[in-house]
């Protein structure tokens, strides 16, 4: 009984620790790579395809801290504790969030496109690389409205037309429906790929802010499974969520000016 | 020294579990100061996203029976792991140590499970915890 009490402290102390660690921000860990050749596609092209073991990555904005806020994106930031996670619910976690869950993705790439299969939530993406622009009058959506271009062997992802319904991580970092999302994808080696984002949103921050990290291969029988986050949710019903961020206490010392008091 | 560091590796895969997994929080639903241990037959096991939940008959001391609920990891993970909803057998005794819902209903969230003849099975539980190795 007594062991138990003890434990569960230091477990949590052991998960903030894991969670509070940042991934490697690009001057920190430039991608290496595996020091083996990237595969290449016929017309010579890197070729991202594959099955990628992606990462948890908690908060996305404790590698740029302190975040350049406006006003705007302060106010919001501290008012997370009002609002109870968007994916509690199951709505999709949008982009760019969808890179940080740690359940694996297929990369398909094709000559005119590249396709992201996502395990989690059953995300795809097909993000076409023939030269079209952005579509003029869709509603914005979770996902918003992507295209694609090559720059070398780097496959640059832009993307607008954004809600500001999702978040930016589990962290509860928010963004506005200004939101401009630039990733940047490239295939370090046979077994690595380099993943950076750019948080353009001018509503909530006051200049563009950059992330990066990398992503392993997953195992070679590794494949997407089904991730129907609907299925057997109880927590939907039963009054399970709570407000703010999955652990509030992440929060302490991330925070500009104080945050609001969490509501339970 | 080794199963110590086994023991903190185990704790990170454990809290990544619990983050990823659902999206609720814990502490919405569980109360991490009152542990229980439950001991009982499996009598359902829903091996379904985002997290499974085996379900057990536990006779208390005055001889009635209480189903209980008990949540455990997320399966895909579980599966990767090579476990299966076979790795629990129906009307099999296993015991479960976990935590306690808040809303007083017979419902856990299991840190640990354990078979007849001893066996920890499963890892990953959607609070954290023991994760133990996968059976190769």
């Amino acid at each position: 009984m007594t062991a138990r009490v003890v434990a569960w402290p230091v477990f949590l102390l052991a998960c903030a620790a894991a969670l509070l660690t940042p991934a490697p921000v690009r001057a920190q860990a430039p991608a290496a790579g595996s020091g083996t050749p990237v595969p290449r596609t016929a017309d010579g092209r890197a070729d991202l395809s594959g099955v990628w073991n992606k990462r948890l990555v908690v908060n996305t904005g404790a590698m740029v801290e302190p975040l350049p806020f406006t006003p705007e994106g302060l106010k919001a930031f501290n008012d997370v504790w009002n609002h109870i996670d968007p994916t509690s619910r199951c709505i999709f976690p949008g982009v760019p969030r969808v890179n940080t869950s740690p359940y694996p993705m297929q990369i398909v790439q094709l000559p005119d496109k590249v396709v992201f299969l996502y395990e989690y939530m059953h995300n795809y993406r097909v993000i076409y690389t023939d030269g079209r622009g952005h579509r003029p009058a869709w509603e914005p959506s979770l996902m918003g409205d992507s295209i694609g271009r090559w720059e070398g062997d780097t496959l640059v992802i832009d993307t607008v037309n954004l809600t500001d319904r999702t978040w930016l991580d589990d962290h509860g970092n928010r963004h506005s429906d200004a939101l401009h999302v630039i990733e940047r994808w490239r295939r370090t080696g046979a077994s690595e790929l380099s993943y950076e984002e750019t948080i353009d949103d001018p509503k909530f921050y006051t200049r563009p802010w950059t992330v990066s990290w990398t992503i392993p291969l997953a195992p070679k029988e590794w494949v997407v499974m089904e991730y129907a986050c609907t299925d057997n949710n109880k927590d939907l019903y039963d009054g399970h969520l709570q407000n703010g961020p999955l652990d509030g206490s992440l929060r302490n010392g991330s925070a500009i000016g104080p945050p609001a008091p969490p509501r339970r | 020294m080794r199963s110590h560091c086994l023991c903190l590796v185990a704790m990170v895969m454990g809290c990544a579990g619990a983050t990823v997994a659902g999206h609720h929080s814990f502490v919405a639903q569980f109360d991490g100061n009152k542990p229980i241990t439950l001991r009982g037959p499996v009598t359902k096991v829903e091996w379904r996203n985002p997290h499974i939940w085996v379900y057990l008959d536990v006779r208390g001391p005055d001889g009635t029976l209480t189903p209980w609920q008990c949540e455990g990891g997320a399966p895909n993970a579980l599966t990767r792991q090579g476990w299966t909803r076979n790795t629990f057998t129906l009307g099999e005794e296993i015991t479960v140590e976990g935590w306690l819902a808040k809303d007083g209903t017979p419902t856990c969230n299991a840190k640990s499970w354990k078979l007849a003849d001893g066996r920890t099975v499963l890892a990953g539980s959607s609070a954290g915890g023991e994760a133990t190795p996968p059976p190769r």
